[in-house]
């Protein structure tokens, strides 16, 4: 046979023939062509093929099943495998857009994308759980529930994008380096007082000198009008 | 509600209290002190609210963070990722997780130097040519020979393609057992069939898989009726046959 088909003339079902035929071949250790898979890829995610994308979810599931068990933030997690996988892929239909698709030039750096949204699937679920050990409270079932339905991408995105503009906006209200350096060390970082004192010796020198600053900002920002939330009425 | 005990403590005195950091004095005055209980626990509410709002408020997205190291971002969300992770230890712990999740044993993404070894495959699309008038050597016999349709079932449909040297001759025909099924029937010429194998598709999902013999014969069995792709395999070489109505 002579001159091989331009890939773009196969259709999804044909790339998926050779895509699994090839990834067979790369695991029995023979020589293999990474194209077919690679466009697969970029008419699911390129060109945002719905038939492609899911052909691509039934050749790589089980991939990104094991790497869902093999990482370190799994066992803790007390989510099922699939939960993971499937936010994972939706992760990247996502997040690798038309625009960002240039970036990824062969199979091998797709892959590692996949792997990457893998990781940050597990990883937003560690945050919300440390979020309430940080924050001491008890973990209930109503909220793990609630974190656990919280797998919309975009619903995650606004919570984010919420407490990074309460976040702005406290800010805003920090007259000087000890007030910012309090805020952000007990509050976004979680840590003590007397931790701070030991950090930043050149700012506060002594413990007290910590809370008086605390307390100072405390009172400024739960009369603001522009930050509600922060008033114990709504407790 | 105001402290009338002496002496009097104020927020930075019970805030301290609430983080065990208090002197003696202080924290036997809050045990007996009502008014100073209520502060207390009014200041330890606005706290956890802080808390609740701005804990990791600073911190990038984990897909953001992620695509920091892998070089995804502009120069200037990597300035600013860069300098955060230096002061977050969250963060900092979460990136150092990233690596070596990233770097652990993977055949895909590290495979062995016997697992690069890339080929070509020849993939072409056969193309429709004219149905032929008679192919001698489908099932060794001239396909639509009045008197061996009876055996074989009746011809609905024959379809003739071109791909490179190769001529697939297909028939459709109806299923003698099962009403509505469809058998199709194939021979490839200008081949050894030894060794090929025709698989089918049909809606992105593979079908049935069938060899081909030394003649070039192949056969599938109770069909339904639908749009399928035949793929006709001898590695490197493949021939795809698309929009194929059964
Ligand atoms: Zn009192
Ligand atoms: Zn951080």
């Amino acid at each position: 046979m002579t001159a091989t088909a331009d890939l773009r003339d196969l259709t999804v079902a044909g790339l998926s023939h050779r895509c699994a035929q090839e990834t067979a071949a790369f695991f029995q250790r023979a020589s293999y062509d990474p194209a077919f898979c690679y466009e697969l890829f970029r008419r699911a995610l390129l060109e945002r093929n719905q038939r492609a994308y899911d052909c691509l979810y039934s050749q790589y599931q089980p991939l990104v099943a094991g790497w869902v068990e093999r990482h370190p933030g799994f066992p803790s997690a007390g989510e099922e495998v699939q939960y993971f996988v499937n936010r994972a892929f939706e992760k990247m239909w996502h997040a690798l857009t038309p625009q960002k698709f240039s970036h990824f030039a062969d199979l091998k750096a797709l892959l590692s994308y996949l792997k990457l949204c893998t990781h940050s699937v597990v990883i937003d679920h560690a945050r919300a759980r440390q979020h309430l050990l940080l924050l001491d409270e008890e973990p209930s079932d109503a909220v793990l529930l609630d974190y656990a339905a919280r797998g919309d991408v975009a619903e995650e995105t606004i919570e984010q994008a919420q407490q990074q503009e309460f976040w702005r906006l406290v800010n805003q209200r920090l007259v000087d380096e000890k007030e910012q350096t309090v805020v952000f060390g007990s509050f976004v970082l979680a840590m003590k007082p007397a931790e701070l004192q030991v950090r930043y010796p050149h700012l506060f020198s002594d413990v007290r000198e910590v809370y008086r600053t605390k307390q100072n900002v405390l009172d400024r920002l739960r009369r603001d009008p522009e930050l509600r939330t922060l008033r114990a009425d709504t407790v | 509600m105001t402290c009338t005990h002496n002496p009097q403590i104020d927020d930075v005195d019970l805030l301290m209290a609430l983080d065990g950091e208090a002197g003696a004095e202080v924290k036997m005055h809050v045990s007996q002190c009502p008014q100073c209980q209520l502060r207390a626990a009014e200041l330890a509410a606005v706290q956890r609210l802080a808390a609740r709002q701005l804990l990791r408020a600073a911190c990038p997205p984990a897909l953001e963070l992620g695509e920091y190291p892998m070089g995804l971002l502009s120069a200037h969300r990597s300035a600013a990722i860069r300098q955060h992770v230096a002061a977050c230890p969250y963060c900092t712990q979460e990136l150092a997780q990233l690596a070596s999740f990233m770097d652990s044993p993977d055949p895909y993404l590290h495979p062995a130097p016997w697992q690069s070894l890339q080929r070509r495959m020849n993939v072409l699309v056969a193309r429709l040519t004219s149905a032929p008038q008679q192919i001698a050597g489908l099932f060794g016999t001239p396909p639509l020979a009045p008197a061996l349709a009876g055996l074989r079932g009746e011809a609905d449909a024959t379809l003739s393609y071109q791909a490179g040297d190769l001529e697939i001759v297909l028939e459709v025909q109806k299923n003698g057992g099962r009403p509505g099924h469809k058998t199709l029937a194939g021979l490839v010429m200008g081949i050894d069939g030894a060794g090929m194998t025709a698989h089918l598709w049909r809606a992105e999902e593979p079908v049935a898989s069938t060899g081909v013999d030394t003649l070039g014969n192949f056969i599938f069995h109770d069909l339904e009726t639908g749009r399928y792709e035949l793929i006709l395999a001898s590695e490197p070489d493949e021939v795809h046959i698309q929009d194929l109505l059964i």
